[in-house]
């Protein structure tokens, strides 16, 4: 057999915005054109380095850094590599594909040495969103920086259908907006940032017929379907 | 009336093909029918009548020791001895005129039989006689050359110098019989005589015989005689103990005087071909036929001649027949198993139509019932086995393989009045039914698809698999498929011509499609290939947990494979129709009946005496082979070569 299973999607439990894992991603807008570089952090450790151009001439479309791919590359994109070009009005997401993540990222301004960020992953600020796609069902915990506390509620898919939609909850100075929120399975969480946040979410609970749960035959019988 | 109606075989040698037989022995083994001495065999011009060989012959007679003179066992002459033509003769017999000593016409059972001898002798003319008087003169000194008693021992030698000087030819001319050896110099000879065969004349005397000396010649003294003979044949003995009992009645030199030399050889003649030629060829047909005949491993078969008919076997119209029951057989064959594929052999079949008129050379016939104990063994003991190699059935994301075996069993078989042989409603037992599919699972990637919230952005996609996932699941389908097939064969006699040897051969062709009824399956198959494709998740190790991922695995094969509501149908066509398990089954079925049912596979020519060199082998040509079927039995007729 040859199949390449993401085994860590389907039993993440945990999520921080300060730690990518996989089925999360900040995105962030950088509103000034020019050079920037990116560091990736696994706790206080750079691991991958990247180059990012703000250009407003660059294509209308948000560009999307897989931080597992930096760190796999682990050179720095300067002199010579290729880097990421993004258009000023579009976001840049950052995210973990695969393998078990735990990254933050930093961008500086590449003329402006390392004095002061212009992003920080560890600390979301204004105009950041923070996202998750929940897949496990069952009852979440959504904490801001350990204070403002919310609960979010995944449920099974109704039907077939997959959702078109995501969930929006504000990250405000008074707490989550709303503070419960329900979403299907697979239905992105969007968690729009108005205060400096870092927010994590834990699963807390499981639905009570999981595991071991009796799954729905493969193939109906001709006499089911009659 | 049917050939086989009182027997299970039934083999008839017409006369012309006989003769035709012997008459390619007689060009290629000249040697079995012409005899003579050394000197003959040197100079062939010698022989009475001149031998026609076929090309690659160099030996044309077989060397026999001279003739020696009675009372002078020194001397022998050349000789040669014949048998030139040769013709045997059925009843009714209107070839070979009887002479009357032979109460023509001939009887009915009864066979003729004509030769012509000639033999030559190589005795001196009366010119050539006073030039071997000395030689006689010289020899009988040498005789008297012995010790008397009391003398001291001594052995004495011929002189081989005196001995041919004696002569007018040189010595080398005459034939000495002897042992010469070289001497210690290396160039001269001594003559050395054999040691006599008598006793020694005084205490440990030896008396040399002399060598024989061979009266050269340079003609044989030619005479040839025609020789006619009656005969008949029977089979004798209680079943399980039969003999064939082929033997002359009476025998006629033609016009040889005195009456009573020609009495004399006659009765000498039929002595030696009843009691010691015939005697050995009844014994050898009769062990060869009548006792248990192994197939080299595969099985036996034991025969009997058939009592039911008047005569047996038969000699009428111009045929010498044989009417041969099978009482019992036993095949004890490997399995044989029929596959696909394999390399075939460099061979093109092309159809050879008869270019002879009259009666066929040889007529053979299998009955009905006994073709029918055949087809049963060989159906008993025949697996077929089906592979079919993994293929992509659906794009690139599905690909089947499979692997069936079933056996036959059952069915019923008829010979059609039109040159068929129906076999009915043959059940197909399946062994195995294995079917392996392999999926290679698309993206599934959470979110399915990106969603966009406009001014804050869109969710990047993780996926679960990506790239090449190939899933493997087999479903092994329990035998419980009922299926039967019907088909109708035809024998097919091709002559097929190869770098390797040409040949005959008659197989039985399928006519026409094989029908193949699937009757059942079971409702089962659902659970199974619930079962098959759950194993397969349960193989990719996944957590549990995540409920809808593994429903979306299942819900993504199903929908690749297409699989409805009703699983047997999919099964059905998935197996005999996308695989293209009916065509393998028609294939093989195919190639079962054309190869195990190989009716005949005959090199042609047909050697019947191996090479024994300097001996060419003896091959005999055919030149025609038809088969057919009636609603009695199959026939089987061919022509000789002329």
């Amino acid at each position: 057999m040859n199949a390449k299973a993401n085994r860590y999607i389907l039993t993440q439990a945990s999520w921080d915005s300060g730690r990518l894992t996989p089925l999360a991603s900040v995105m962030h807008r950088f509103q000034e054109p020019g050079q920037y570089q990116g560091i990736v952090l696994h706790g206080t450790e750079t691991v991958g380095l990247f180059d990012l151009v703000v250009d407003e001439k660059s294509p209308e479309a948000q560009v999307n850094i897989d931080l597992e791919a930096v760190y796999q590359r682990r050179y720095a994109q300067t002199g010579g590599g290729n880097p990421f070009v993004v258009n000023p009005r579009q976001p840049t997401a950052f995210y973990v594909a695969r393998g078990r993540g735990g990254y933050a990222v930093v961008v500086y301004r590449s003329d402006a040495g390392r004095r002061a960020a212009e992003f920080d992953s560890r600390e979301l600020k204004d105009g950041d969103v923070f996202t998750l796609t929940p897949i496990r069902r069952g009852i979440y915990s959504a904490t801001n920086k350990g204070a403002a506390k919310g609960e979010i509620q995944v449920q099974k898919r109704k039907g077939r259908s997959i959702p078109t939609q995501p969930v929006i909850i504000e990250c405000t100075e008074k707490g989550f907006k709303p503070e419960k929120a329900k979403a299907e399975f697979s239905q992105p969480l969007f968690y729009v940032i108005k205060t400096p946040s870092r927010i994590t979410i834990q699963l807390e609970q499981q639905p009570d017929d999981e595991p071991g749960s009796v799954r729905r035959r493969s193939t109906p019988r001709k006499k089911e379907a009659a | 009336m049917a050939f086989t109606d009182n027997s299970d075989f039934y083999i008839a040698l017409h006369e012309d093909g006989i003769n035709t037989v012997v008459k390619h022995v007689m060009r290629q083994r000249p040697s079995l029918f012409n005899y003579g001495t050394a000197l003959v065999q040197a100079k062939p011009d010698l022989l009475c009548e001149a031998i026609e060989a076929a090309p690659g012959v160099t030996q044309l007679i077989t060397v026999q020791p001279p003739l020696p003179l009675l009372g002078a066992n020194n001397f022998a002459l050349n000789y040669c001895f014949q048998l030139t033509n040769l013709d045997i003769e059925f009843h009714p017999g209107n070839v070979i005129t009887l002479p009357s000593e032979l109460n023509p016409p001939l009887g009915a059972q009864h066979f003729a039989f004509r030769a012509r001898a000639c033999g030559g002798l190589g005795c001196p003319s009366k010119n050539d006689r006073p030039l071997f008087d000395g030689l006689f003169d010289l020899d009988r000194f040498i005789l008297k050359q012995t010790f008397s008693p009391g003398s001291p021992s001594r052995s004495r030698r011929s002189n081989p110098v005196a001995v041919a000087q004696a002569l007018p030819f040189s010595a080398s001319q005459a034939a000495f019989q002897g042992r010469r050896l070289t001497g210690s110099g290396g160039t001269i000879q001594k003559l050395v005589p054999p040691i006599s065969v008598f006793p020694p004349v005084i205490g440990t005397e030896v008396v040399d015989v002399p060598t024989t000396h061979v009266f050269p010649t340079r003609a044989l003294s030619c005479f040839c005689l025609e020789l006619l003979a009656t005969g008949q044949g029977h089979i004798t003995g209680p079943g399980g103990n039969q003999k064939i009992n082929i033997e002359l009645d009476d025998l006629e030199i033609v016009d040889l005087a005195p009456e009573g030399l020609e009495n004399s050889l006659e009765c000498y003649i039929l002595l030696v071909a009843n009691k010691v030629v015939l005697e050995q060829v009844n014994e050898a047909i009769s062990n060869t036929l009548f006792s248990l005949i192994q197939l080299g491993g595969s099985g036996s078969l034991k025969l009997s001649a058939s009592t039911a008919v008047p005569n047996n076997p038969a000699i009428e119209e111009n045929q010498f027949k044989a009417f041969i029951n099978l009482d019992e057989f036993s095949l004890d064959i490997p399995p044989i198993v029929v596959e696909e594929g394999g390399e075939e052999p460099e061979i093109t079949n092309t159809e050879r139509p008869r270019s002879s008129t009259g009666p066929f050379d040889l007529t053979a016939a299998i009955s009905k019932e006994s073709f029918i104990r055949f087809f049963e063994s060989i159906r008993d003991n025949t697996t077929f086995d089906i592979t079919v190699t993994p293929r992509a059935i659906i794009g690139d994301v599905v690909k089947a393989g499979a692997r069936f075996v079933f056996h036959l069993d059952n069915g019923s078989i008829n010979f059609g009045a039109n040159n068929t042989i129906q076999i009915n409603e043959l059940d197909i037992k399946w062994d195995v039914l294995q079917v392996n599919l392999i999926i290679d699972l698309p993206k599934m990637c959470v979110p399915p698809f990106e969603i966009c919230v406009p001014g804050l952005g869109c969710t990047p996609q993780v996926c679960v698999f990506e790239g090449e996932n190939d899933i493997p699941f087999t479903l092994n389908i329990p035998a419980i498929f009922t299926s039967e097939v019907s088909i109708d064969l035809r024998p097919k006699v091709y002559y097929g011509i190869s770098p390797a040897g040409n040949k005959w051969l008659i197989q039985l062709e399928p006519i026409g499609p094989v029908d193949i009824d699937i009757i059942d399956i079971s409702d089962t198959i659902g659970d199974i290939l619930d079962n098959a494709i759950q194993t397969a998740i349960d193989a990719l190790g996944l957590p549990s947990v995540v409920d809808e991922i593994l429903d979306a695995i299942i819900d993504t094969i199903r929908d690749l494979l297409d699989i409805g509501d009703d699983v047997q149908e999919w099964i059905k066509d998935l197996v005999f129709d996308i695989l293209g398990v009916e065509l393998g089954i028609d294939n093989l079925l195919f190639k079962f009946f054309t190869d195990e049912f190989k009716i005949l596979d005959l090199a042609d020519p047909v050697e019947v005496l191996e090479e024994d060199a300097p001996l060419i082998p003896v091959r005999i040509p055919i030149e025609f082979i038809a088969a057919k079927v009636n609603e009695h039995e199959m026939i089987i007729e061919a022509d000789v070569e002329k």
